[in-house]
């Protein structure tokens, strides 16, 4: 707490604060480095340029068809205090975690396998591009028509979509895995255990976060379709209801919302992660 | 007894070329045997048979009366023409990889021992290639292994650099009394450092000569006697480094 009392008391009832030095002193306190701050404050820019220029488009444009900034943000507190946007947000965030978790751990065994035995490639290798092929839509109607109307069936349909894209790009990190550090791990004679997961793996955490990235974004717009045909809550269910009323105020709030939180989940997860298996390399 | 038996009776690569053709020799208990032959005679396949890292179809290859199979049976250490750390792990990390049970003030004298004090915690990428070397030499060492397979290790470091490194290598050597199979190019080298020199022809290669190095240690790389004996072999043995020295 020095940090806080050293900020100059001109009176018991005035305090005048130094905005740079406060927030310099803040920023350790609330765990914070530079590098993250600039990061955290680049992003916040970023978002804000994107809103006064859509607010000047909205404007120049002056159509009900075309909702400004602060409309849709109007409409966000609206549906967070008064609707069902928080239980809609965490039903959907619910569902692309689970999904997004199994079809990981599924997509990366299945990868690394196809990547390491050139015999399984070729024989699962048609079966991976025919899954690749198959589309989103089809394989979600096929699940609610075999499981029926239930949240399994929902997690599979996203799961059985975004699994083959993991495995693409996890073979292909297999693949390029660096046989001389295997061969120093035979040579020192390293646990298999070891081998896997200090000389084998740590070369596909770049593929692993690839893939994670842009499963992510996969993920919560199939969730989005899976929602909108057989669930009863979520975002997909909501922007349904806010289409039923042509109410683009509304689809605006849910999506501009719910990219908040991925944009969340980027910093607090993601950017981390990177941070971690970037250490040794030359941009670590 | 030898310590190291070797017996191959031909290797040939995938493609077809036969590269190793009737190789045989022996190495006795801390032995230091240097290997040199011509670009792509096999050298580097021939340790990585002895290795295991290389299936042997025709042969053996017997260490203390054990005959093994695609995996060394005992301690083994190898040092690569490239250093071969983890990127992703510290200079400690990379040592305890190997051998998990190091005591942290172990790891500390041996990275003192090849003048790395303080760099435990640092990455690969920011030592110089011959720091990186020396982290390769100190993690063969850390296992005290039996054998030591070392293929052109101080290549394409500067002369300095090398020096101290060859140096490094004898201190190691005597302290642990291992057995040493190093492969070179370089016949001063192999002068230097080996206590027998094995001749490699063309492939498919196999073994046209071997000299026993009769020059007392230590020995200094282009002292007289060193230089003297080397013109000597090459006089007698016109043919033997038939593009395979510079």
């Amino acid at each position: 707490m020095k940090a806080l009392d050293d900020i100059p008391k001109h009176s018991a009832n005035q305090t005048v604060i130094n905005w740079p030095v406060f927030v310099t002193r803040l920023s350790p306190m609330v765990f914070l480095t530079q590098a993250t701050s600039r990061w955290l404050l680049s992003r916040i820019a970023t978002v804000l340029a994107v809103g006064v220029l859509w607010q000047v488009v909205a404007w120049l444009v002056a159509s009900p068809d075309f909702p400004s900034c602060t409309a849709v943000l109007s409409s966000i507190h609206f549906h967070l205090t008064q609707g069902d946007m928080l239980l809609n947000l965490w039903a959907t965030l619910n569902r692309v975690a689970i999904s997004f978790v199994i079809s990981m751990l599924i997509g990366v065994v299945i990868g690394v396998l196809m990547g390491s035995y050139s015999q399984l490639n070729k024989l699962t290798d048609t079966a991976l591009i025919i899954a690749l092929n198959v589309p989103a839509l089809v394989t979600i109607l096929l699940c609610y028509i075999w499981f029926g109307l239930v949240e399994s069936a929902a997690i599979a349909a996203v799961v059985l979509n975004k699994i083959p894209t993991v495995v693409v790009m996890i073979r292909e990190g297999a693949r390029v895995v660096d046989r001389d550090l295997l061969a120093v791990a035979k040579i020192y004679r390293l646990s298999p255990s070891r081998t896997f997961f200090k000389v084998f793996l740590p070369q596909l955490y770049p593929f692993i976060m690839a893939s994670a990235r842009s499963g992510l974004s996969l993920i919560w717009k199939i969730v989005l379709v899976v929602e909108l045909l057989g669930r009863s809550d979520g975002v997909g269910f909501a922007l349904n209801t806010q289409f039923q009323f042509f109410d683009i105020t509304g689809i605006l709030a849910y999506t501009c919302a719910f990219i908040s939180i991925i944009l969340c989940v980027e910093g607090a997860i993601f950017r981390p992660l990177d941070k971690l298996i970037a250490r040794g390399s030359a941009h670590g | 007894m030898a310590e190291l038996n070797v017996r191959i009776e031909n290797k040939q690569y995938i493609h077809g070329t036969n590269v190793l053709d009737n190789i045989e020799f022996n190495l006795a208990a801390g032995e230091f045997v240097a290997i040199i032959g011509p670009s792509g005679c096999g050298k580097t396949t021939l340790l990585n048979m002895i290795s295991g890292l290389e299936p042997s179809e025709a042969g053996s290859i017997v260490f203390e009366g054990e005959r093994f199979y695609g995996q060394m049976c005992t301690q083994i250490g190898y040092i690569f023409q490239q250093p071969r750390l983890m990127p992703w792990l510290t200079i400690e990390q990379n040592l305890l990889l190997v051998q998990p049970n190091s005591r942290p003030d172990t790891i500390s004298e041996l990275l003192a021992s090849v003048g790395l004090e303080g760099k435990q915690d640092c990455y690969p990428r920011t030592l110089s290639g011959g720091m990186q070397r020396r982290v390769s030499i100190a993690r063969a060492f850390l296992i005290n292994p039996k054998l030591l397979l070392l293929d052109e290790p101080f290549n394409s470091l500067d002369a300095p650099t090398a020096a101290r490194l060859r140096l490094l290598l004898i201190k190691f050597c005597q302290r642990q009394r291992c057995s040493v199979i190093f492969v070179t190019h370089d016949l001063q080298e192999a002068v230097y450092l080996a206590d027998r020199i094995l001749f490699l022809s063309q492939p498919p290669s196999r073994i046209v000569h071997q000299e026993s190095i009769t020059l007392r240690r230590p020995r200094t790389e282009s002292g007289t006697d060193e230089l003297s004996w080397q013109a000597a072999l090459l006089a007698k043995h016109p043919s033997l480094l038939a593009g395979s020295v510079n």
